[in-house]
């Protein structure tokens, strides 16, 4: 009976900390999975050492869908391709046969795959590169973050909810806080990945 | 409940629309939308502490990579 007692008021605990992780500021700290627990919502360990993304207190990373993807289930869904050290090194030489702008067709496939092509330029910076591309490369690559900022305005134009310049990693999915006026909180969640020099790819 | 909003966004521009919701605060309910501003950024700040997440059994699939 004792032990039932025990196993019954740890469910209870670790059902309560998991339903609470997506909601608050702090810290969760990592805790032992259970079939009880929503799948949708795995619990997550932080691990301070190894990884350069950084959020905003205003938004949590909050691992997603029907594989666990860091991105969430509708990105799970088409993930982008693997991209080749060859693949990359092609992308590289036509890259330098136009003007480095949003019409360079390469540049955007570069920009396109993210991490995959910023970890094979740390490798490939090939020496012969004109100084100007590859300034835009690395500018370009450096780039791994986004200031979010949310709205939503009623019919008179009145801001009732709002997020302003959040930092979020690209391709991570987070949960959101965002404040409102005159109105009940919001859920707000969502991705945005890079897809080219100029635009990005949201799911909100 | 709103969305999901598939949307592309163009950077650093002023405010985008992404899709239209109903407001209401109890009282008045009327029709409104949701906009987005994105700004690509670097990650600069050397004395943010990085993080990593990993589940706990399982490391996260991270497809958008």
């Amino acid at each position: 009976m004792r032990s039932l007692a025990l196993t019954l008021a740890s469910f209870l605990v670790l059902a309560f900390a998991t339903a609470d992780l997506p909601h608050t500021h702090s810290q969760p700290t990592g805790v032992q999975h259970s079939q009880a627990i929503d799948p949708l919502i795995p619990p997550f360990s932080i691990d301070t050492a190894a990884d350069p993304f950084k959020h905003d207190r205003e938004a949590l990373p909050h691992g997603h869908g029907e594989n666990l993807c860091a991105s969430g289930c509708a990105a799970s869904r088409h993930p982008t391709a693997p991209l080749t050290a060859d693949a990359f090194r092609q992308l590289l030489v036509a890259y330098q046969q136009s003007a480095p702008t949003a019409n360079n067709v390469p540049l955007e496939k570069i920009l396109f795959y993210g991490r995959q092509s910023r970890q094979h330029w740390l490798i490939q910076q090939v020496t012969s590169i004109d100084p100007l591309w590859r300034m835009v490369l690395d500018e370009e690559l450096g780039k791994t973050h986004v200031l979010i900022s949310l709205r939503i305005l009623d019919e008179s134009g009145d801001v009732r909810s709002a997020l302003t310049n959040i930092r979020v990693p690209l391709d991570r999915r987070h949960v959101f806080t965002m404040h409102a006026s005159g109105l009940q909180p919001l859920v707000t969640s969502g991705t945005v990945k890079r897809v080219g020099l100029d635009h990005l790819w949201t799911r909100l | 409940m709103a969305g999901p909003w598939f949307t592309v966004v163009k950077r650093d521009a002023d405010w985008q629309e992404m899709g239209t919701l109903w407001v209401s605060d109890g009282n008045q309910d009327g029709p409104g939308q949701i906009e987005i501003k994105l700004q690509l950024v670097e990650n600069k700040d050397a004395n943010d502490k990085p993080y990593h997440v990993q589940l706990v059994d399982n490391p996260l699939f991270d497809h958008r990579d």
